[in-house]
């Protein structure tokens, strides 16, 4: 500060910047500590940027996809993805274009196959008329993101399944199904965890004796077994929201185990540390010393281990619709979609009925990454010694 | 005399989140053959990280500076600069370990707790010295009895956990000895173990490299060490070397200021002036006959089986208003429990503390019944809820509404302060969590003044503790101490932890403050020499008993006990030509045998292997308000002992 006077007006510039950041950094909370280095984690930011795009595409699904789940297109069975052009062989056009479909049939297998047309085109189009929806399901209308200006006529981005339903639209409406199922299980099981888990670690002796043997006999019980029974159980007359809840519920009461585990652990180790005895000799009761600074310090770390078990609820939805026994048609979910491209006949005629494959492992390595960028920002003093 | 390390314009960058700092900058310095460089400064004064650039062993968000040269002599007479090798050279693999070895200050951390300490010397004599298991072990076994481990036969087989701190440390010492180094970096060997045994590694080391003839760099920010292992000796702060030089010189004529500075700031037991003891008699505090049992669960394959460990045993002493009373002893000895005992952080198993009140009405923290807590309610002039109390809550409730008139000062101020809190919420808790205060305004007020009083800058209340150094942090736990204006607050270890020139200046703090509010410490730490500062009393612990108690003057330069007399001979001296004759002391309790005489006590000394008495041990005065640990006898002074003489 002394030698303030001979500094060029630059220099004290950027000294006072200097000493505002500074300021900045000491008067930020623990939570804008962890935003800052979070930011820093370039791999942690591109996965949230992803998933994000993906949580928006699933909550306004009916907006996004050009069409109905179960919307079928009768002209165009097991058609091949169409990929928008710019160029082909009859010039080049500012607006994307799609050729038009025709039937001809196999020379030698007979079966109908649908092929360009390479002298019709569609031109597509934002915000085009189509069907009616109601997106969130309370907002009226019939615009969609994208679609072909001429609306008699309809461009399958992925191409479509074997009842000619579309591939794109389906697998944003399974995002919305695969995603909250994870948010949901995710949310019952924390409740379940930080209940369990924190009466655990609070109270120790016999009680959490108790609780840690229950929680291992859960733990033991092998789990892909129990949700085959549990989901069988599920009666055939269920709607398809019913057997949504019922798979949400079996998957959050079967997820508790690890995260109640790492609550109770952390209550344990923290109850000694110096803060919490200064708190203790300070003259706060049980109630304040749990909640103004034992809870408060390890919440990040909580949502880290969320953040991680997400891609465990995903997989575990998947799988188990996978072989049949999550959701069923004609509810959509990321599982229902593979089930369709299980057969050999699907990977060797069909192979874009596993676009949603690539969903499942982007949505799984997305929360793995962020999971990993929040943890690294979430200890505080990780390089600051 | 030839140079084995020549260290030149060394410079180093950190990215850190304060941005790019450079906690080393243009540091030269060079190491002959044979001699010791110690190197001292404070903390973050880049003491430890210019030697660990020269092991190329710095953190991943280090680079090091182009301009830095680190010249290094291998043993093979081949002269090449480290700074320039690439990590992962074959040549930086030999020289780690092998041409130069480590020891750091935690013996614990640093050997792996799943080998045996046999195991982990004999690996690195099968690295670099190219020996079989056979030999290895037999020469693992010759270097565990140079550094003085006893039946090293035995020894040999341990894991770390069945060592003491000390006796790790000497392993530690044979490890970085076993691959023959030609240059040892010890970084704090001694910092983390109790003076007692800080004597005696200093001396094996000293011994040891005299007689292998290696160089060694010594880092310290004990002056005090440092004037007792080095030759030449370069004073690092904030990045810079800011004086080098001889020993002798550099300690009995400094030139730069920050030294001198430094050296002032070292409490020195050899100059200490001791506070007099205050001669009122309002007692505060009467500890009586306290024990405190620790309860150790084994678990045996179908049952619990409790065992009680005392770890304090039996203590009796009284603390003035006003007065500050210093607790010494080694760790383990029990002094952080009589501290936490008597806040009732831990409850004592026997024995009374009685706290006294302006009014009459002393209350027994101990063993307050709970009519008695009843009367303590209506004199404690506090809001206390009206209604019935509900019996098994009482006790800790009242406890709560009693703590703002006593409070803890904690060792780690890193720990001890919730990261999660601003500054001024963390001074405020007291008031807050006990219900002492409840309007904003007020506490803010009180918050502010009590800020500015333990000298926080205001503008500082809004940050959270990640901003600020240790001694800051201190200066905002002493804050949340005293915010609810106790009458009573235990120190333990408030100063150890920081830097000397910083440790003065929170002494100062702690003084002016008992000064101005009349409030009684219990000083504990394991620094004779800050104790011998503060205190106007001192009890010296060992093994959860007081072996000596009394004014500070009395037990610093007529120590009676020998416990205190080989405690007190360990302290090294900040001073080249000063004697160092640690009194050995192996731990066998010996304990002075007192008679009657027609002047006054007379003490004497058993001679080892004589049968004692079997009288109890008893704090006996010997002098006006000074206790001796002692076993009484009455009769006439044999004579085969020898009579102790008043030093």
């Amino acid at each position: 500060m002394t030698d303030m006077a001979n500094m060029t007006p630059a220099e004290a510039k950027a000294a006072e910047k200097e000493r505002q950041r500074l300021l900045k950094y000491y008067s930020a909370s623990q939570w804008t500590l962890i935003w800052w280095r979070f930011k820093r984690h370039r791999a942690a930011m591109v996965a949230s940027l992803l998933l994000g795009l993906m949580a928006l595409a699933g909550i306004f699904a009916e907006f996004v996809a050009p069409y109905g789940p179960v919307t079928r297109d009768t002209s165009y069975i097991e058609g091949p993805p169409q990929i928008p052009r710019f160029c082909d062989d009859n010039g080049c056009s500012a607006v994307p274009f799609v050729h038009g479909t025709m039937t001809k049939r196999d020379p030698v297998t007979l079966r109908a196959l649908s092929v360009p047309d390479p002298n019709v085109r569609h031109y597509l189009g934002l915000f085009v008329k189509g069907e009616e929806v109601k997106v969130l399901g309370f907002i009226p209308t019939n615009r969609h993101l994208v679609g072909l200006q001429d609306t008699d006529q309809k461009i399958h981005f992925w191409g479509t399944d074997d009842l000619g339903r579309d591939v794109f639209s389906r697998t944003v409406y399974a995002t919305r199904t695969s995603l909250s199922i994870g948010v949901i299980g995710v949310l019952i099981s924390f409740v379940l965890a930080l209940v369990i888990g924190g009466i655990a670690g609070y109270f120790s002796g016999i009680i959490d004796n108790v609780i840690q043997r229950v929680t291992e006999v859960i733990r033991v019980v092998p789990i892909i077994p129990l949700y085959m029974g549990l989901a069988a159980a599920m009666p055939k007359e269920w709607s398809t929201t019913q057997v949504y809840f019922a798979m949400t519920l079996i998957l959050g009461l079967f997820g508790w185990p690890t995260l109640a585990r790492r609550i109770r652990s952390q209550l344990l180790s923290i109850r000694y540390e110096d803060y919490v005895v200064a708190a203790r000799l300070a003259g706060a009761g049980a109630k304040r010393i749990i909640g103004q600074h034992m809870l408060p310090s390890f919440t990040s770390f909580i949502i880290v281990d969320l953040v991680i078990s997400f891609p465990y609820m995903i997989l575990s939805e998947t799988a188990l619709s996978f072989v049949g026994l999550g959701l069923r048609p004609p509810s959509v979910s990321w599982g229902v979609l593979l089930q369709q491209a299980q057969s050999v006949r699907a990977i060797e005629q069909t192979p874009w009925l596993f676009i949603p494959a690539v969903f499942v492992v982007v949505a799984v390595l997305a929360f793995t990454v962020i999971g990993d960028g929040l943890r690294d920002a979430a200890d505080p003093y990780a390089e600051a010694k | 005399m030839s140079t084995i390390l020549d260290v030149k314009n060394l410079t180093l960058s950190f990215r850190t989140d304060e941005g790019l700092v450079k906690p080393v900058r243009d540091v030269s310095f060079s190491l002959e053959r044979g001699k010791t460089l110690g190197i001292v400064g404070e903390s973050g004064s880049g003491k430890s990280v210019s030697t660990k650039a020269v092991m190329q062993l710095l953190p991943g968000i280090a680079s090091v500076d182009p301009a830095s040269q680190i010249n290094y002599t291998a043993k093979n007479g081949e002269t090449f600069d480290i700074a320039k090798i690439r990590p992962g050279d074959p040549r930086m693999g030999k020289i780690r370990g092998g041409e130069i070895a480590m020891i750091f200050q935690e013996p614990m951390a640093s050997f792996s707790p799943i080998y045996t300490i046999g195991n982990q010397i004999m690996e690195a004599i099968q690295l670099h010295r190219g020996l079989n298991k056979r030999q290895a072990r037999e020469l693992a076994i010759e270097m565990l009895d140079k550094v003085g481990i006893t039946n090293p036969v035995a020894r040999v087989d341990q894991f770390p956990h069945e060592m003491s701190g000390g006796m790790r440390q000497r392993a530690m010492i044979a490890l970085a000895l076993s691959s023959g180094p030609q240059l040892l970096i010890a970084d704090e060997p001694t910092t983390a173990l109790d003076v007692t045994i800080q004597a005696q590694v200093l001396r094996l080391m000293r011994d040891l490299q005299a007689e292998l003839g290696m160089s060694m760099i010594f880092i310290t920010h004990d002056l005090g060490v440092v004037a007792q292992v080095a030759d030449d000796i370069a004073v690092m702060y904030k990045g810079e070397i800011v004086e080098r030089g001889t020993v002798r010189d550099v300690i009995n004529t400094p030139q730069e200021a920050y030294t001198k500075r430094l050296l002032n700031a070292v409490p020195r037991l050899d100059r200490v002036v001791p506070p007099k003891p205050l001669n009122n008699n309002r007692r505060l505090i009467d500890v009586r006959n306290m024990s405190v049992d620790f309860e150790v669960r084994k678990k045996k394959l179908f049952r619990t089986e409790v065992e009680k460990v005392r770890a304090v045993n039996n203590v009796t002493f009284d603390i003035l208003k006003g007065e500050t009373v210093g607790l010494v002893g080694e760790s383990g000895s029990g002094k952080t429990t009589v501290g936490r005992a008597m806040l009732r952080a831990i409850d004592p198993s026997e024995g009374e503390v009685v706290f006294h009140r302006k009014k009459k009405g002393d209350i027994d923290l101990a063993h307050a019944t709970e009519a008695e807590l009843q009367e303590v309610r209506s004199k404690l002039n506090m809001a206390f809820p009206e209604g019935p109390v509900q019996l098994h809550s009482l006790g800790s409730d009242l406890l709560r509404r009693f703590r703002p008139e006593m409070s803890l000062v904690f060792q780690d101020p890193y720990s001890s302060l919730n990261p999660r809190m601003t500054v001024r919420d963390i001074i405020a808790e007291p008031l807050v969590a006990s219900g002492l205060m409840n309007s904003r305004e007020k506490i803010d007020e009180r918050v502010r003044e009590i800020a500015a009083r333990c000298k926080i800058d205001l503008e500082h209340l809004r940050r959270f503790p990640h901003a600020f150094s240790g001694g800051q942090r201190q200066r905002i736990c002493i804050a949340r101490a005293l915010v609810s204006k106790p009458k009573f607050v235990v120190c333990d270890e408030c100063v150890s932890a920081l830097d000397v020139s910083i440790q003065a200046e929170i002494v100062t703090l702690l003084k002016e403050i008992q000064a101005e509010m009349g409030v009684s410490f219990l000083f504990i730490a394991h620094d004779l020499a800050v104790v011998a500062q503060i205190s106007h009393r001192v009890a010296v612990m060992y093994h959860g008993q007081f072996v000596e108690y009394g004014p500070t003057e009395k037990i610093f330069f007529n120590p009676q006990h020998p416990y205190t007399k080989a405690l007190l001979s360990a302290v090294p001296h900040p001073d080249p030509d000063a004697q160092f004759n640690p009194i050995r002391f192996d731990g066998e309790m010996v304990y002075p045998i007192a008679t009657r005489t027609p002047q006054g006590m007379s003490l004497r000394i058993p001679e080892r292997g004589q049968a004692a008495t079997d009288r109890p041990i008893e704090l006996i005065e010997i002098d006006d308000g000074h206790f001796v640990a002692c076993r009484l006898q009455d009769g006439p002074v044999s004579s085969e002992s020898r009579v102790l003489e008043p030093a």
